[in-house]
């Protein structure tokens, strides 16, 4: 019978098909890490030596980066999570790209901090103090947290017991104790399945990660809505959590989906990572893909509907003052995709799928800054060199740390009881 | 035997008996599973497998190309989603189909100060009918390519084949086949591990 694992067990844990050679990828890595340092230097230094407009400018590029580089492990950690509580054996030899990807949680959570104290800074030096009617704006990044912003209006008043700081300081922290918490936790569990070889921390993972899932969504829905979605505090929509999630998770597996045919391509993971997991990886950047368009569009379509005006302002500003993004958005992030990964050949082609994977990392990039950018306050709207350096700086360190993190140790874990399962896995349909 | 054709009186010369082909019964998942791999490198095309239980893999032991059901799905698709908006589009926008009389042009019909036609109300249904008229062509065109519904089939006449739901394995090569031939067959099915070798009539 055919019905045999494509590649025998002991081959695909041979070390020259797992493991990298010890100063592997550091070129690219440091290269990575350096530009990355540099670039968010660079923003640092352009905002302190512009004025008003530019540091809010390189305080919001700096903050898509940010939250781009914050989805990433966001979208692996759910997706970790999700694996374990389906027992999904076909992902087995897959999860430590997961598991090195969602242990950057940190920094991801790092970076909102450091814009928290990026925008304090910037305040600070700023001598230029926000009047409305004149039209001037202190460089904030939160504009309810500015006290000449948020004087005389009504609706912050009314959302006051929400948006204070110290609930928002406090509640930061447990959303980012939500999310360290249960990448750390779960990564230390598979680093000791690689260690004493017990198959209970499989178990375990499952288990905690049923818990961690609820704890998950509670801490998304509300970090989207506290840390993004307040950006602009008029402006409410109760499917903003989700659209954060599905951004977040379509992100996360088109890079982990582009590492793994790029570790392939690289001679690794021969028998881990077959054409069938590639399949499988494929499918689910195309339904997440869908997933985000369903989601985005609902909640474009019920502001549409209800035609309120302080949540259509939010669509008419990026209409007019962003236009062609507005129209990348649907198409690039949508449509071409969707296309372009619907026929099944399609999706089991490496060459394709990396092209798409990248491209939707790209799109996913140009879905947050749409989300964050408009929102500075400047006369001017328009692109700035600080739009680059900014957004590029936090992603490239993570990037750099990310493959530092692939090269450090066993490219698939050793000892998952689902091996044999992941190993023959076949997709039928 | 002669049968003799009481209404007219007259007798009616003996019929060859025509086949519809050959079933062999086989032992165990494994065994059925390289016999059809040897039948497919044979060069069968118009055969079957027939199992109480699913086989992993064996559309591929048996040569099986994929299914065109998809293809019957993107039309439903496609078909429902201009419908959707096309009808939609006449209906509230107003609008005078060119070629047709003004008796057939649509309503402008107000709702809630909107424009009278938007994409964005369009889209809902738009996926409802395309998600439906997919969902009609994918169950249609599985039908239309399995031959069903049909009440008849001729392996239900043996016996031994009725047990196939519940604990046999058959292969039955049919007489269509271009490299069908009635003793090479039966010589063929036996050679790969078929026992219970059986013709079986139209």
């Amino acid at each position: 019978m055919s019905i045999a694992p494509h590649f025998e067990l002991g081959r695909v844990f041979e070390r020259d098909n797992i493991e990298f050679r010890k100063s592997a990828g550091s070129v690219l890595s440091g290269g990575m890490l350096g530009v990355g340092i540099l670039f968010t230097l660079l923003t640092i230094g352009g905002a302190l030596g512009g004025d008003a407009a530019t540091k809010s400018v390189a305080l919001h590029a700096f903050y898509v980066g940010a939250i781009v580089a914050l989805g990433f492990p966001l979208g692996a950690l759910a997706f970790h999570m999700i694996c374990n509580v389906t027992n999904a054996g076909w992902a087995a030899l897959l999860r430590r790209q997961f598991e090195n990807m969602m242990s950057l949680a940190w920094l991801g959570c790092l970076f909102v901090l450091c814009a928290f104290l990026f925008q304090a800074l910037l305040v600070n030096v700023s001598d230029v103090t926000t009047d409305k009617a004149a039209g001037v704006y202190a460089p904030f990044l939160w504009n309810w947290m500015d006290p000449n912003y948020v004087k005389g209006d009504v609706l912050y008043d009314h959302k006051q017991p929400f948006l204070n700081l110290p609930l928002f300081l406090f509640l930061s922290i447990v959303y980012a104790a939500v999310y360290i918490g249960l990448s750390q936790v779960l990564c230390g569990l598979a680093k000791r399945q690689d260690e004493d070889a017990s198959r209970w921390h499989t178990l375990t993972m499952g288990r905690l990660s049923t818990i961690g899932l609820v704890l998950y969504a509670f801490a998304t829905m509300f970090a989207a809505f506290h840390w993004i979605m307040t950006l602009d505090f008029h402006w409410f929509s109760t499917m903003y959590g989700v659209y954060f999630f599905a951004g977040n998770l379509v992100s996360a597996l088109a890079l982990l989906t582009a590492i793994f045919i790029a570790l392939r391509f690289f001679g690794k993971l021969n028998g881990a990572f077959t054409d069938e997991h590639l399949h499988d990886m494929s499918k689910f950047v195309f339904g997440f893909t869908v997933f985000w368009a369903y989601i985005s569009f609902s909640q474009y379509f019920l502001i549409w509907y209800a035609n309120i005006p302080e949540e259509t302002a939010y669509f008419t500003m990026r209409r007019d003052e962003w236009t062609a993004l507005s129209f990348l958005l649907p198409i690039g992030h949508f449509i071409v995709p969707f296309l372009v990964l619907l026929p099944r050949p399609a999706r089991r082609n490496a060459g394709l799928v990396f092209v798409m994977c990248c491209w939707m990392v790209f799109m996913h990039i140009v879905d947050v800054f749409w989300n964050i950018r408009p929102e500075a306050k400047t006369k001017v709207p328009g692109y700035s060199w600080l739009d680059v350096v900014g957004v590029l700086g936090p992603v490239l360190i993570f990037g750099g740390l990310l493959v530092r993190k692939i090269v450090s140790q066993p490219l698939v874990p050793l000892h998952d009881p689902r091996t044999t399962e992941a190993l023959s896995h076949k997709n039928y349909v | 035997m002669a049968v003799i054709d009481t209404h007219n009186a007259r007798e009616i010369a003996p019929e060859e008996p025509s086949y519809y082909g050959i079933m062999a019964e086989f032992d165990d998942i494994p065994a059925i599973f390289e016999a059809a791999q040897k039948c497919r490198d044979h060069g069968f095309t118009k055969w079957d497998v027939y199992a109480p239980v699913p086989i992993h893999g064996i559309d591929e032991a048996m040569g099986m190309k994929g299914s065109k059901v998809a293809f019957c799905m993107g039309a439903g698709a496609l078909t429902g989603l201009t419908i959707a908006f096309l009808m939609q589009w006449w209906f509230s926008a107003g609008s005078k189909l060119p070629g047709l009389l003004d008796v057939f042009s649509g309503y402008e019909i107000i709702t809630h100060g909107k424009p009278f036609f938007a994409w964005e109300q369009a889209v809902p249904i738009m996926f409802e009918l395309t998600v439906l008229l997919s969902a009609f062509a994918t169950i249609g065109g599985m039908l239309a390519l399995n031959g069903l519904p049909r009440w008849y089939h001729p392996l239900f006449k043996k016996d031994r084949f009725l047990r196939v739901s519940d604990d046999r394995l058959v292969i039955a090569i049919e007489a269509k086949d271009p490299k069908f031939d009635q003793s090479e067959t039966k010589a063929f099915l036996e050679s790969v591990g078929g026992n219970h070798i059986e013709l079986v009539e139209e």
